[in-house]
């Protein structure tokens, strides 16, 4: 199920928000698992037992490991530790990336096509997600920073409340565990939820989805001028961002209201003047849970070796590629962006940059340009049609510098993707704030203003969603 | 104030859920009584797909105020600047234009050549003359009205079937350069938010239509009246409806149109017969054509259409004028651009009988035309449909002629029913074989008790209760015009009976009528 769907608004939200604020304690608890139980099946009804089967070897194996480290068998502990991490990604290996596994090693060897089968397993939904939030619980309750948690039920809430089980933010267990046992919610709370749930729904059917349909066209025209591979690799970036972004503030916004303190997951990442800073606010979370789970453990950057300190990077890089999915491009897109980041962490470069404002001013809009390029290659299904893609923006295979249906795309999408530009920055947001140290009264207003202008929107997403309009969501497949 | 505000934004944003969830119970509801019951006999998990499928359906079609967000959504993209919205996009001249299959040249083309070539070859080898009709798309001849970057194909492909058709010395003619010229033009005979051409659209394509009719069957056509636009009224309802392509994308998107119908200021008094519904209508033009309900009270936006106003699309129409200047009969094929244009021909051919394609069934296009043998056959298709409608021809199931056996020679039926429809029809006892092919034909009918201007006949199955078929006829015309002649299969199993009926079936009632000469023949194979 969606976000983004008239099911979810009109007959699951209301439901299960009723009945939520209906029921007491630990009713809460059941009722929101069985909800979200239900939402999952509602996409693919079989993989709730794949989820399920994860949930409970989660669930054994850290009871086992405290267990253990109760009983000071510390290193028969750290073996389960390393079982429940081997068990969970070979289960996420298995799922997601077999098939890929299979298939190129038949390609790669010909000879062996009799040896390998050729496997085609389905890809369970939200996959990546869950299996991390499930690896975070155990690591964090390894590292003592949360409590084991023994009653099932409570777990399952946590690798399957539905706000953010299928497309994040990947919320890690010490994050949210002591408002599994007892939150509280407050008005306040609930209200700001909604905020952010709006700003989420209408970033995703307003900006993303109308993004998506210049990006599409783009995309799958088998010739284009420069100024249209231009067009469609921006169309993407903001489509990207705002799919991504826009679900995520939903996520963060159903768990506000259900007292749940999801943490932000983007930071207005466009403005970012390194790479670096890049994915400090691109998809927080993941980056986040590859810090600490990751390459802090390997050493992170208080390394003594450089080459350790690239050694770290290219695992951590390596992995987010391949996090991403089973294709060569992800993995060469997460190989390029780790080859950057060690270039960067090498050179210092981050700190100069800061430091510099020639250099910020040259370098900020170098970022940019790589950050675009490389959704080129994200988006592309191949390396071949990545590389058609790219040499079209850069006039090789071209079909002139710009062609009518340019011309075309601007007049429709022109005013919608400066506002999505506008929207992809904090100006407003810097707006609001410098107007309320002036002028108060004025910032209310513009506030108030601001909650109904979002509710207005809200109601035009709606309309989308009746036209049963374009309403693709990328990282639903991760 | 801050927090309040959030606070009222939190309130509203429940009661917007709240209120929409409510409003749409029923889709809740329809779901359960429906959708639910046909998939108890699955196994759990295909249930639970398949009732989520069904359900998510109903949302999307069933949703309360659709009616309202798809303004609202058009309106939107009115104001974002969008040039398209839902698969139509704005002229330049500010009209609507369907986008989809325009954007690709038709790779069926070919094929429809063939199917037309074919069809005509058929048809001269039967001595039966044969038009087609190149209706215009809604767009200039050169697609400038079309914004920069889109590109129509129909007209280039419209070019490409011309040019075929007139090497293979099929007849055609081209109404674009009468009907569609320029921008203007389009303006004048196409409405605004609908694909369809209108009244005088159609009036227009009428008036060539006769005179190149006149040309092949050498009539003439050049003082009729029927054809001076000055002769009809104009009667104009003002921001009246919302076509097809405004229904995509809302009146604010598209805007809205006018609707005008041409009634004739001459005597007229044409009949109608849908065998297919049973429907027959006989009197005056405004009467018996024009489907009134559509121009007399305002129409709702998103579920009736104007254009219904010209006719409905049925398998089969019959028009019937005794006082027509041209005696001839005329057998049109077409879609719904065809409506507008048979009710104006009814007014000018003693004979007018239409086919669509879409919704014919009973036999091959060229079994009907072998068997109604007009004196001319026109096609007459919006360019969108017609590689589809090409594709129902069946040019190739003409079974050669053996001859026929007559099996019931010059019998007189009578059918008397009263008030309470008792005794409403009579079968012929004359057994039918399955699989034959039969011509049944009467030379008068009289109406001895009540009043009907028309009558039924049927081919029935009394076991199944089925009928198979029931043409319907104009008394008067069948007596004026040498009688009613009805060919049909029967079909493989059953047995079936010929119905004659005291009238209209189940329409009028308490009327006797006497069949005379009947004759049953059976085709020899």
């Amino acid at each position: 199920m969606l976000f983004t769907s008239l099911e979810f608004l009109f007959l699951f939200l209301p439901i299960t928000l009723g009945v939520y604020f209906l029921l007491k304690g630990a009713a809460r608890n059941y009722w929101l698992l069985v909800t979200s139980l239900f939402f999952y099946a509602w996409g693919e009804p079989s993989f709730v037992v794949v989820m399920l089967g994860s949930i409970l070897f989660n669930y054994v194996i850290t009871l086992a490991m405290v267990w253990l480290k109760l009983k000071r068998f510390r290193k028969t502990a750290k073996w389960m530790l390393g079982l429940a991490i081997t068990g969970n990604l070979l289960f996420l290996g298995t799922y997601k990336y077999l098939n890929f596994i299979t298939e190129n090693l038949r390609d790669f060897f010909p000879s062996l096509q009799g040896a390998i089968p050729q496997t085609s397993i389905l890809l369970p939904i939200g996959i990546s997600f869950f299996t991390f939030q499930s690896m975070s619980y155990v690591i964090d309750v390894y590292r003592r920073d949360a409590k084991v948690q023994t009653n099932l039920a409570n777990l399952a809430l946590y690798v399957v409340l539905f706000p953010q089980m299928i497309a994040g933010p990947i919320v890690r267990y010490v994050t949210v565990f002591k408002q599994i046992e007892h939150r509280v919610i407050t008005f306040d709370m609930f209200s700001a939820g909604v905020l952010k749930f709006l700003y989420g729904f209408n970033k995703k059917m307003l900006l993303a989805n109308l993004c998506a349909i210049l990006a599409d066209e783009c995309f799958g025209a088998s010739t284009l001028s420069v100024a249209s591979a231009w067009l469609g690799a921006i169309a993407y970036t903001l489509q990207i961002y705002f799919d991504f972004c826009g679900y995520s503030e939903m996520a963060i916004g159903l768990g506000w209201m259900l007292g749940f303190p999801f943490p932000r997951n983007f930071n207005y990442p466009y403005i970012s003047k390194t790479i670096t800073e890049f994915w400090q606010r691109w998809h927080i979370s993941l980056g986040r849970w590859f810090r600490d789970y990751v390459y802090f453990p390997l050493g992170g950057s208080r390394v003594t070796s450089k080459w350790r300190l690239i050694f770290n990077l290219s695992i951590v890089w390596a992995a987010t590629g391949i996090w991403h999915g089973a294709q060569w491009t992800f993995i060469l897109w997460g190989a390029l962006y780790g080859v950057i980041i060690i270039c960067e962490k090498l050179c210092d470069w981050p700190k100069k940059v800061k430091a510099s404002l020639p250099l910020r001013l040259i370098y900020q809009p170098v970022t940019l340009l790589f950050v675009v390029l490389g959704w080129v290659l994200f988006r592309s299904p191949t390396l071949a049609s990545a590389v058609h893609y790219l040499k079209a923006m850069f006039g090789i295979q071209a079909t002139g510098l710009y062609d009518d249906r340019f011309f075309f795309n601007i007049d429709s999408y022109g005013l919608l993707l400066l506002v999505a530009i506008f929207c992809a920055t904090p100006m407003l947001k810097n707006f609001t704030k410098r107007l309320a140290m002036r002028h108060m009264a004025a910032a209310k207003i513009f506030m108030i203003l601001g909650y109904l202008l979002q509710l207005i929107l809200f109601i035009i997403g709606i309309s989308f969603l009746v036209m049963n309009a374009h309403n693709p969501f990328i990282y639903f497949n991760f | 104030m801050h927090k309040i505000s959030k606070k009222i934004l939190g309130v509203t944003f429940c009661l917007l859920i709240a209120t929409v969830t409510f409003a749409n119970y029923k889709t809740l509801r329809d779901f359960f009584r429906h959708d639910y019951p046909k998939y108890t006999n699955l196994s759990a998990s295909e249930r639970f797909t398949h009732s989520v499928k069904a359900l998510r359906d109903r949302y999307v079609q069933q949703v309360k105020w659709k009616d309202t967000f798809i303004e609202i959504n058009g309106g939107f993209n009115r104001v974002i600047g969008k040039q398209e919205c839902n698969q139509v996009v704005r002229l330049n001249n500010g009209m609507m234009a369907r986008i989809g299959s325009n954007l690709t040249p038709d790779q069926n083309l070919p094929n429809t050549i063939k199917q037309i070539t074919g069809l005509s070859e058929r048809l001269k080898q039967m001595g039966i003359p044969f038009l087609y009709v190149n209706c215009p798309n809604k767009m200039d001849p050169d697609g400038t009205l079309l914004p920069r970057g889109i590109t129509f194909y129909s007209n280039p492909d419209s070019d490409l079937l011309l040019a075929a058709l007139k090497e293979n010395q099929t007849a055609a003619l081209d109404l674009r350069p009468v009907v569609t010229p320029t921008g203007e033009d389009l303006k004048r005979h196409f409405f605004r938010t609908d694909h369809h051409w209108n009244a005088f659209g159609a009036f227009k394509a009428t008036q060539m239509l006769v005179r190149k009719t006149a040309d092949i069957l050498a009539f003439d056509a050049t003082h009729l009246p029927q054809l001076e636009l000055a002769n009809w009224e104009v009667i104009t309802r003002k921001n009246w409806w919302l076509g097809s392509e405004g229904q995509r994308t809302g009146s604010l998107f598209s805007g809205l149109d006018d609707f005008d119908i041409l009634i004739p200021k001459f005597d007229t008094c044409i009949s109608l017969a849908v065998p297919t519904h049973n429907e027959f209508y006989k009197g005056a033009f405004k009467d018996s054509v024009i489907q009134q309900r559509y121009i007399n009270k305002r129409i709702r936006k998103y579920k009736e259409t104007a254009y219904l106003t010209f006719g409905f699309d049925r398998a089969l129409k019959h028009y019937r004028n005794e006082f027509a200047p041209v005696k001839k009969h005329i057998l049109i094929v077409q879609d719904s651009f065809g409506d507008p244009v048979d009710g104006y021909l009814s007014t000018i051919f003693a004979k007018v009988d239409v086919v669509d394609l879409r919704h014919y069934k009973e036999t091959t296009l060229l079994t009907l035309l072998e068997r109604a043998h007009p004196d001319i056959v026109v096609m007459l298709f919006n360019p969108s449909t017609r590689s589809d409608m090409a594709t129902k021809f069946g040019c190739l199931e003409l079974t050669a002629w053996q001859g026929e056996e007559t099996v019931l020679a010059n019998t007189t039926i009578e059918v008397f029913s009263d008030n309470n429809d008792n005794n409403q029809f009579k079968a012929l006892p004359t057994p039918l074989k399955n699989g034959q092919t039969y011509t049944l034909e009467i030379e008068n009918v009289e109406v001895l008790d009540g009043t009907t201007q028309g009558f039924s006949l049927a081919l029935y199955c009394p076991e199944t209760k089925t009928t198979a078929i029931s043409p319907l006829f104009d008394l008067t015309f069948t007596n004026h015009h040498g009688g009613a002649h009805w060919e049909f299969n029967v079909p493989e199993q059953g047995d079936w009976k010929i119905l004659f009926y005291a009238g209209v079936a189940n329409k009028t009632h308490g009327n006797s009528l006497r069949y005379r000469n009947v004759t049953l023949k059976q085709r020899l194979r």
